[in-house]
């Protein structure tokens, strides 16, 4: 029983001697010279003093068993950080990129928007103006800073409140903005929601010419039916004086079918001036194109002027110089433009007063002056007198007929023969029209004794 | 026989008018703006007046209202005008004792409505007259 113990005890006690003993020697062993896993976590501990160097092979270390897997391990995870790396530098290379291009689009994007020859409003659903770009800016007569952030109620005089709803989508109206005096139409699209809720996109479309041009149709209508009237009244009134047999002298009947005569030729000139006008306004008016020579030309406008400055009174002259260029153009449209303008000199030209007529070259272009010593036209009426119908504003104007059609042919003819036509005039002194025309590289010189 | 001033500022059609209207009978002056005819109007006292609306000087409308505001003439105003003017001008000339004639127009018919506009007058000067007595 006591050597039972004896041995029992001995077992109790070697066991935690002998693992002290064999856990010393290791300790020991470690402890004294340079082990593996110290080299690998020296390694690490340089590591981590230097950022960035992850990239270290531990199999140089040359380690074995155990270590060697763990080295090998080591090695593969830090290639694959690595590789994680390398794939995170080019994603930011490329993000930055991307915003590089962003930042361009976003640019290019407001660009575009601003030079939108329509305006745009972005509205969001609280009815506040997010965004305006340059030209709604203009069309509402407002800064930027006056728009964005406004209500757009405070915009319209309408409450536009439907713009919430799905069915403000539909919007397609008509506004005129008190600002600018323009007439503005509104169509809406909604967007797709962004962050902030769904907008609403407001195109602005200026309407105002729409509205000048049917004021300019309703003006010519006026114009053409009030021009038509009066020919018209004198052809029915004179044909049924006769029909009637009102008048029974020789003289009288000839001055009834005279009149109906001289009635129905200004319906004509009417009915030609207005075509030639519209035609040439639009563009469509088709110039028969041949030499023209100039100086022929002014002197059958003279002449045929002539009879009716004489009757008024009114000196007409033709100055050629000696040689007058040929041109290129149409030459009876030429005719009727010079006509014209000759025809309203005398006309315009009190009695005892003369109407000059010259003409000059410089190579490239040919100059020709209708100069009066008429009524003039003042400077308020000056801009005006090439429109169509627009006659200067007094009475002595009114007093002689014309229809206002006859400048405005003139300028559209020479504008088609790619010239231009001028006006000095001095109300009361006189006025002076310049006709210069491009003589072209066709143009041949002929001499005035063309005849 | 009645005086009649006729303000037309086409000189063919004052002429032919009044070629009717004298072969009616009638003593017609011409004037060819409304400045003349108001003229007329004050030296002759005409029974009628036919007056364009489109005149230098003084036009149609300034005619007829200086003229109704003194009454004359006696037998009314018949202002010669195209259709598509009517409205504008009936408005500018509302509540004054004036016939409007369509331009263009039939000299015939125009005198039709001269002789009815002078047989209202003289029926309302007749009556007028009786009942003075």
């Amino acid at each position: 029983m006591v050597l039972a113990d004896l041995g029992q005890l001995f077992l109790l006690t070697s066991v935690p001697v002998a693992a002290f003993l064999i856990g010393y020697g290791v300790f020991r062993k470690v402890a004294r010279k340079p082990q593996p896993l110290r080299r690998i976590a020296q390694r690490l501990e340089t590591l981590a003093g230097q950022a960035g160097q992850i990239e270290i092979d531990l199999t140089q270390l040359q380690l074995q068993d155990a270590h060697g897997v763990l080295s090998q391990g080591w090695n593969r995870l830090v290639a694959e950080v690595a590789e994680a790396r390398r794939e995170l530098e080019a994603l930011q290379v490329r993000r930055q990129a991307l915003e590089t291009v962003g930042r361009y689009h976003a640019a290019w994007m407001t660009d575009l928007l601003n030079k939108m020859p329509y305006g745009l409003l972005m509205v969001g659903d609280d009815l506040g103006v997010t965004f305006a770009n340059t030209s709604a800016e203009r069309l509402l007569g407002r800064r930027g800073d006056e728009l964005v952030g406004r209500k757009i109620t405070e915009i319209f005089d309408d409450s536009l409140e439907y713009l919430r709803t799905p069915a403000g989508s539909m919007l397609d109206r008509t506004f005129s903005v008190q600002t600018t005096g323009a007439t503005v139409r509104l169509k809406a699209a909604r967007t797709l929601a962004q962050g902030g809720g769904a907008q609403t996109a407001l195109f602005l479309q200026d309407t105002s010419h729409l509205k000048e041009a049917r004021q300019a149709r309703d003006r010519f209508l006026y114009h053409i039916t009030h021009e038509l009237r009066t020919p018209l009244t004198n052809i029915r009134a004179y044909a049924e004086t006769l029909s009637e047999g009102v008048l029974e002298d020789r003289d009288s009947l000839r001055e009834c079918y005279n009149v109906i005569i001289g009635e129905t030729e200004r319906l004509s000139r009417l009915v030609e001036d207005v075509l030639s006008v519209s035609q040439l306004e639009a563009g469509s008016a088709r110039l028969v194109v041949d030499d023209v020579q100039m100086a022929r030309l002014l002197r059958q406008v003279v002449e045929d002027m002539q009879a009716s400055a004489d009757e008024k009174n009114v000196e007409l002259i033709l100055s050629l110089p000696p040689k007058v260029p040929t041109i290129r153009g149409d030459k009876d449209r030429l005719t009727v433009v010079l006509t014209n303008l000759v025809g309203n000199a005398v006309k315009y030209t009190p009695a005892g007063g003369h109407v000059e007529v010259t003409c000059e070259e410089d190579g490239a272009r040919l100059q020709i002056r209708v100069r009066d010593t008429g009524i003039g036209i003042a400077p308020e009426d000056q801009p005006r007198v090439f429109e169509k119908f627009y006659r200067a504003q007094n009475e002595e104007v009114a007093r002689i007929p014309g229809t206002g059609l006859g400048l405005a042919i003139a300028q559209e003819t020479v504008r088609a023969h790619g010239g231009t036509i001028e006006l000095v005039s001095e109300l009361g002194k006189g006025s002076t029209f310049t006709v210069t025309l491009p003589i072209g590289r066709s143009a041949v010189v002929g001499v005035t004794e063309d005849e | 026989m009645a005086v009649i001033v006729i303000a037309e500022d086409e000189v063919h059609i004052a002429r032919v008018v009044g070629v009717w209207l004298r072969k009616g009978g009638h003593v017609v002056y011409e004037a060819n703006d409304g400045r003349s005819a108001l003229e007329l109007i004050r030296r002759h006292h005409p029974e009628l007046l036919i007056a364009d609306v489109n005149m230098p000087v003084m036009d149609g409308i300034e005619l007829v209202t200086t003229c109704a505001a003194t009454g004359q003439p006696r037998g009314g105003i018949i202002v010669l005008t195209s259709r598509c003017d009517q409205t504008e001008i009936r408005r500018r000339l509302k509540g004054l004792n004036v016939v409007f004639h369509p331009k263009p127009f039939s000299p015939s018919r125009l005198t039709q409505e001269v002789e009815r506009l002078l047989a209202r007058s003289q029926d309302v000067v007749g009556t007028t007259g009786t009942s003075r007595r």
